[in-house]
């Protein structure tokens, strides 16, 4: 078990906006969190990164309590909903300084940041300061920016956002391959039609809560379909079932 | 619909406050303050005033002056910047819906108006009340018309600027704005170098107003008249098409965003080499040189050193009217001392704006938010004591010799170290300074100032108390030096241990 999460709750003063979540994400897996808009997806992962102190429940990420024990920051790739980057440095003085940051030596986050530009196709952007790019670029440098030091433990708020299909695939290729060689990736996207190629296993969140978590054929079976129907028909007759249970 | 904009402009403005009744009761407490401290000033100026040469119709006089400048150079300086305070969402979707030009504009000269009343006129209005009580009756009223006036016709000056982009194109325009605020401070730089304004002077505009101020009724019609001026080519230019011109100017007016930077203010190859030492040196200095290279090139450094410049001139032309001629080289060195924590505030508030949102990639990566935090206080310290350096030199160039180069060192290095250390904590652990203009700058500014000041209080009274450089012994000397440094770095422990809890826990504004 890499990402454990075990009964979350989460207030911002207005009432629980995560409400007793819990799920796992295992070695070897791609995991993806969905959701209607405001379900709580942006928190979850917020808390699971450290960025936010749960009011209740416990996270453990490859074994460490979050977010007090900071050790387990060195194994984290986190690329946050929209990225905020620092518009005054250039994309190489970006990527070096995350290297940096990561604990790369200065050789090595060399190295590295050069590798990770080449692979998300802004070394061409290389001089060019972060303030003149477009938003599918940015993405892409932060997207870089956040698997600079191989990290073995993915999180990945809508990913996608922005990115073009070549960009995409190399996206979804860094994820299988984060997994197979025995990390595990956590991603919050829209896209259903990735996550039934990409995601080993998924929760649903409605409202702060897990409606519905596990293989994509769980779901689908949870649902009340059958292995032809698609991830969308499930999503929506999970999250419409679980307003009208709530009210 | 000027109204339904300037409604929607006022409730952003003011969005944070919403949020709790905890921030309105705080900015109240720090308009109170604020208000208080400028009667405080009024006071101070009163009883020197009336011991000097002036008197108390002199201070009057360049208090008078010196509001109207900087009032019509914050008009001008905002002009340079673009003029028009539109927000974010403004450039969005207001400017992309069917609304007139010159209604916008409209909403926003209200606006401006509103807003620069609110920070000035009360305040204002308690320092002339100080000045000139018991006759204060009689005053106030002319008073508060003319402040007015000079509010709008700064609000008109910014506007007409901007609007001016559009016309003759941006290098023009700023060129412009400069040659006005030249113009504007011109009487203030005749009083601070000592020199008689010739007699046409009285038809400068600031001057005229400022006399008008100070109860001199006589310059009415030369202050209609330019008003006229103003209002005619107002009415002429808000019919451009000027929407192109317009960006957001609310966050970005200490700022200049960096590809807008000219090349030569970029400081070439120093800070650009320590961006490239980001690669070898350790994690501190990889810090430091972030801050550096972000202070550099976001232009936040060169606003910051501007206002302070200007500050300095504006306010040693005080001694000089108010006729302490025998100790002006003291009030000059107070006046650069007094204002020095202000360019680590100013660099406190565009750092709140425009980097703590970038400050996720620093939490989510291992244990360098201590290092983020100390390293931010030394980069202000080290921009804050070269600049206050430069300024000290700069003033001592008229001076044959330098007798207390070491106390006023300290002084100044004092001011620097906990300006810059205040500006570090109070910026970390609030987050009311939502835009350069906003009320809780205010308090990014003061705490910073006051705070400072009160820290450095022995080094000032060494100063002040003794009257020539060899009375101060060594060993009292070095005692200063000894509280200085330990003050400081008690005030780093303080800010580096619990700076960093602040902003693990990150929020999006
Ligand atoms: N800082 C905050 N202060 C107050 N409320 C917040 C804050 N952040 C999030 N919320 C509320 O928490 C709820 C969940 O928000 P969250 O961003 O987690 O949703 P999400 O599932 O990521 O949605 P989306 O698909 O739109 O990204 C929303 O109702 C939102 O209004
Ligand atoms: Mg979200």
């Amino acid at each position: 078990m890499i990402i454990e999460v075990r009964d979350l709750w989460k207030d911002f003063g207005e009432g629980p906006v995560v409400r007793g979540l819990s799920f796992t994400v295992e070695a070897g897996e791609v995991h993806g969190l969905l959701g209607p808009n405001g379900a709580g997806k942006t928190t979850t992962v917020k808390c699971v990164v450290g960025l936010l102190r749960p009011d209740r429940g416990a996270i453990r990420v490859a074994g460490r309590e979050v977010p007090d024990d900071w050790t387990y920051k060195e194994l984290l790739g986190y690329l946050p909903e929209n990225p905020s980057l620092p518009e005054y440095l250039t994309v190489g003085e970006f990527l070096l300084l995350m290297g940096r940051l990561k604990g790369l030596e200065p050789r090595e986050a060399r190295d590295r940041a050069e590798e990770v530009a080449a692979l998300f196709g802004v070394e061409a952007h290389w001089e060019r300061l972060i303030h003149d790019l477009s938003k599918g670029t940015r993405q892409r440098v932060a997207f870089a920016a956040a698997v600079i030091n191989s990290p073995k433990i993915l999180v990945l708020d809508e990913p996608f956002n922005g990115l073009d299909p070549e960009a995409q695939r190399v996206a979804k290729v860094l994820m299988r391959e984060t997994a197979k060689a025995g990390g595990a990736v956590l991603v919050s996207t829209h896209l259903l039609d990735s996550v039934e190629r990409l995601c080993d296993r998924a929760t649903i969140l409605s409202s702060g809560r897990a409606v519905a978590s596990g293989t994509i054929s769980e779901i689908l079976r949870r649902a009340g379909l059958d292995e032809g129907s698609t991830l969308e028909e499930a999503f929506i007759n999970i999250v419409r079932g679980s307003r009208g249970r709530t009210g | 619909m000027i109204r339904l904009l300037l409604s929607a402009k006022v409730k952003q403005y003011f969005g944070h406050v919403r949020r709790s009744p905890r921030s309105v009761f705080s900015l109240v407490t720090f308009y109170l303050l604020w208000t208080f401290v400028v009667g405080a000033l009024a006071l101070f100026l009163r009883f020197l005033g009336s011991s000097a040469l002036g008197g108390v119709s002199g201070a009057l006089e360049v208090l008078s002056l010196v509001t109207v400048t900087s009032m019509l150079g914050i008009g001008a300086f905002l002009g340079t910047r673009g003029g028009v305070t539109a927000f974010p969402y403004e450039v969005e979707f207001v400017l992309t819906s069917p609304v007139r030009p010159h209604v916008f504009l409209l909403s926003d000269l209200a606006f401006q108006v509103m807003l620069l009343s609110l920070y000035s006129v009360p305040s204002s209005l308690v320092a002339i009340s100080v000045l000139t009580y018991p006759r204060h009756l009689a005053y106030l009223p002319t008073a508060a018309l003319t402040y007015l006036t000079a509010i709008l016709m700064a609000a008109m000056t910014s506007h007409l600027l901007g609007v001016s982009r559009a016309v003759v194109g941006e290098r023009a325009s700023r060129a412009m704005g400069w040659a006005v605020m030249g113009l504007v401070v011109l009487p203030v730089v005749l009083l601070a170098a000592g020199i008689d304004s010739p007699p046409w002077m009285a038809y400068h505009p600031v001057q005229a107003l400022a006399l008008l101020l100070a109860g001199d009724a006589s310059r009415l019609p030369v202050v209609s008249l330019y008003l006229a001026l103003l209002v005619a080519a107002y009415a002429v230019l808000s019919r451009a098409r000027f929407y192109t011109a317009v960006s957001p100017l609310l966050m970005t007016v200490l700022m200049e965003p960096p590809r807008r930077m000219p090349r030569y203010l970029r400081i070439p190859g120093v800070l650009s080499a320590s961006i490239g030492l980001v690669g070898r040196g350790g994690l501190w200095w990889t810090m430091y040189a972030l801050h550096l290279t972000r202070i550099s090139r976001e232009g936040s450094l060169w606003t910051g050193a501007m206002v302070l410049a200007f500050l300095t001139l504006v306010n040693s032309a005080i001694p000089r009217l108010t006729g302490f001629g025998s100790f002006p080289r003291l009030a000059e060195l107070s006046m650069v001392a007094m204002y020095t924590p202000l360019l680590p505030a100013l660099l406190a508030i565009n750092w709140n704006v425009s980097e703590r949102r970038n400050t996720w990639y620093i939490s989510v990566t291992g244990d360098a938010l201590r290092s983020y935090v100390g390293t931010l206080s030394l980069s202000y310290l080290t921009v804050t004591v070269v600049f206050s350096g430069l300024l000290y030199a700069l003033i001592s160039l008229g001076a044959e010799e330098v007798p207390f180069l070491l106390v006023d060192s300290l002084l100044l290095f004092a001011m620097s170290s906990f300006g810059s250390l205040l500006s570090v904590a109070i910026s970390v652990s609030s987050r009311v300074a939502t835009s350069p203009l906003s009320l809780g700058s205010l308090l990014y500014v003061l705490f910073p100032m006051l705070g400072s000041a009160l820290l450095s209080l022995p080094v000032v009274v060494v100063r002040v108390l003794y009257p020539a450089p060899d009375v101060v012994s060594p060993v009292l000397l070095a005692g200063l030096c000894v509280y200085v440094v330990s003050a400081s770095a008690l005030l780093w422990r303080v800010v580096t241990s619990s700076g960093p809890r602040y902003l693990r826990e990150f929020q999006e504004p």
